[in-house]
């Protein structure tokens, strides 16, 4: 027992162990989750996460493993609950859905979610929401970058019932199973997940029999309490004011344009509003948010600066308006389709938040751009060494922004999501590629006081007689920018080279594509080669200003070449690889004054 | 200005959005009539009224400038 009596109010310490408990069980339903999924997506990539929820299905705590799903996390289960009823849970109930327009992020990430009951009381509920590695649609591995409508996505499931009082409801499951076509992970993933609604709610019976319902669920109020009232202090600090900024996405896969996301934030006393009401139409191509992923990409910049160690739960939200109007790329309405605006969109928007706009407040917080792009990269075929099917959803490394107090991460998931890549044993022992090469980008992050982080190079050769692949990924057009004087890191990109040739193109040069980036349905065959070079961050501040002996370390490593140490850093580097102070001092001097 | 209930036959799968901030209405709504513009407006609650008149009234009366502080809200508060 933590803190205080039971039905009573909890005292501050009793609140920090309580959540700090309720923040272990997600923990442990993580952990339970990534040990037992078929796909490496949840057990390598750990794209997931894991909720506690109370009476009501407001988000009380959560494991810290993917905050690209916090708006979801915040609604999704209120909204099932809303729509089915609450009187229609039982015990045993277990309900699924994807649905983007009912507050999924996007099709792939399924949530499920299951009631809690102590003595025959509705107590609490419990759920998860994971990303499936495949679920039909027209794309193997359910990333349909040249998608026009959701019907091309996967298979769409409003709050459906996958457990009755119990009983798997045996229509639904074969419905899904024959939907996607990697069944059996399906099958083990989504049994992953139901494996982690059973620990949450094992540990949930032991506070339940502590506190009883009530006792439990007027800690959860305090608990949801504290956060708005740690956000609201917080927002108070800033300085009443608009700022705005904007960005975009570089097209949609279907025409060659931009689609362009303005938004001005609000500071209003201890509220914030994010109004993105200003933004392009939604597009035709897959790049549109749901609402939730534009709420999430909102917090999740302001979480960045302002609170990164408040609850997250569905306090947070109380002070915070989102307006993000249907019909725009910023709220995509029924058929639009928006499988990357969760990983492409979101992260545009939370570093637009961060780098942007926010750091007109709160410079020492900000950071440059990452490279930004989850660099969504999928295939599926049949494999030759056993004659199955096989799918699987890819996402890379790139380098991360520069920011005040340290240079950028380097090969690093986009930073929303915290989710890791698909390591190399696995690639080669599942499915038929062969890496020739993998190491990170040297000399491409953005020059800066502190520098960004480096992207990688990847390449991949076919080892199956054809594998079809696909790409939903950013940042080919546009460099990550960087702010106060930092500058631009590298591009992505995505090349191929036919067997037996030594010679790469883009796969939009090679096979006569709209966009460079965003491609679906490619054939390539034995000894095909593929490189992907993920892009790299910016620089945080006046690259003059940084520490000559940092630059001449990074040389000496390798990330950054004499050339550009001294082009770009004003640094010396001597024959022996020591750093000349005199004559770095001396170049420095006529870089500042402009006659280099 | 009242509750509305957004009743659907059990075979509707299609959804609604509030009018102000774009977020999914689901079994009921907040109507109000717009005093400014005479529009009937669904909505998630009066939050959402409350925040229509409030943008109303920032871009009524405030500028906002790119990479600024709008006009008059300029004064910092120490953090």
């Amino acid at each position: 027992m933590d803190g205080a009596a039971s039905g009573g109010a909890v005292d501050r310490v009793g609140l920090t162990l309580l959540y700090k408990r309720l923040r272990n069980i997600c923990d442990e339903m993580a952990f339970a989750m990534m040990r037992t999924a078929y796909s490496p997506i949840f057990s390598e990539g750990l794209d997931f996460s894991t909720l506690v929820l109370d009476r009501n299905g407001r988000l009380v705590a959560t494991a810290g493993i993917n905050p690209a799903m916090l708006g979801a996390s915040l609604y999704a289960a209120t909204w099932i609950i809303r729509e089915v009823g609450q009187e229609n849970f039982s015990l045993g109930d277990v309900f699924v859905h994807n649905d983007p327009y009912r507050g999924g992020s996007h099709m792939p990430e399924h949530m499920l979610v299951t009631p809690v009951y102590h003595d025959g009381e509705l107590a609490a509920y419990v759920g998860n929401i994971a990303h499936l590695a495949e679920i039909g649609g027209m794309a193997p591995g359910s990333f349909a970058a040249t998608a026009t409508d959701v019907f091309q996505e996967g298979l769409r499931l409003p709050p459906t019932k996958l457990f009755d009082r119990g009983e798997p409801v045996r229509d639904v499951w074969r419905i899904m199973l024959t939907n996607h076509r990697t069944p059996d992970n399906t099958w083990g993933d989504i049994h992953a997940m139901l494996g982690s609604l059973r620990v949450g709610e094992r540990r949930l019976a032991d506070m339940l029999s502590e506190r009883g319902v009530d006792g439990l669920n007027e800690a959860f109020e305090q608990i949801i309490d504290y956060a708005e009232a740690y956000m609201r202090e917080e927002i108070r600090r800033l300085p009443d004011g608009i700022y705005t900024g904007e960005d975009c996405m570089e097209d949609d896969g279907i025409s060659d344009r931009p689609y362009w996301i303005r938004s001005r934030i609000i500071v209003d006393g201890d509220e914030l509003i994010f109004d993105y009401s200003r933004s392009d139409a939604q597009a035709v191509g897959p790049i549109n948010a749901p609402y939730v992923v534009t709420l999430s990409a909102s917090l999740n910049g302001l979480l960045y600066v302002l609170a990164r160690d408040v609850p997250v739960n569905a306090g947070i939200v109380r002070p915070v308006r989102v307006v993000a109007p249907a019909g725009t790329i910023t709220c995509v309405k029924l058929p639009g389709p928006c499988v990357g605006g969760q990983t492409e969109f979101q992260p545009r928007v939370m570093e637009l938040v961060v780098g942007q706009i926010l750091s007109q407040i709160l410079p020492e917080r900000a950071s440059a751009a990452s490279g930004n792009t989850s660099l969504n990269f999928l295939f599926g075929g049949v494999d030759p060494r056993n004659g199955e099917y096989y799918a699987h959803y890819h996402f890379e490394g790139m380098g991360w922004g520069g920011r005040a107090e340290s240079d950028g991460n380097s090969a690093q998931i986009v930073p929303h999501a915290n989710c890791r890549n698909t390591p190399v044993e696995i690639f080669e022992t599942k499915w038929p590629w062969v890496h020739e090469n993998y190491r990170l980008n040297d000399d491409s992050a953005g020059a800066g006081r502190h520098r960004g982080g480096l992207g990688i190079e990847r390449i991949l050769e076919v080892a199956g007689d054809v594998i079809t692949v696909s790409a939903l990924c950013e940042r080919m057009k546009r460099s990550p920018w960087g702010i106060f004087g930092g500058s631009e890191g590298s591009r992505t990109n995505l090349e191929v080279s036919p067997a037996g040739s030594g010679d790469y193109r883009t796969f939009q040069e090679a096979f006569g594509l709209v966009s460079p980036s965003k491609f679906t349905n490619i054939r390539l065959h034995r000894g095909d080669r593929v490189r992907i070079t993920s892009p790299s961050g910016g620089g945080y501040g006046d690259p003059l200003e940084r520490d000559p002996y940092a630059v001449a370390r990074d040389v000496e490593l390798g990330f950054v070449g004499r050339s550009s140490a001294r082009a770009h850093y004003g640094v010396v580097i001597d024959a022996k690889g020591d750093l000349d102070e005199e004559a770095t001092t001396e170049l420095r001097g006529r870089l500042a004054d402009g006659v280099e | 200005m009242a509750w509305n209930d957004l009743a659907k036959l059990w075979h509707d799968t299609t959804v609604d959005y509030c009018d102000v901030c774009g977020n999914l209405l689901i079994a009921r709504f907040w109507g109000f009539v717009s005093a400014a513009t005479g529009e009937s407006k669904r909505c998630c609650d009066e939050r959402c009224e409350r925040l229509y008149y409030r943008l109303r009234e920032i871009d009524g009366n405030a500028q906002a400038v790119p990479g600024g502080i709008s006009g008059d809200q300029a004064e910092a508060k120490p953090r």
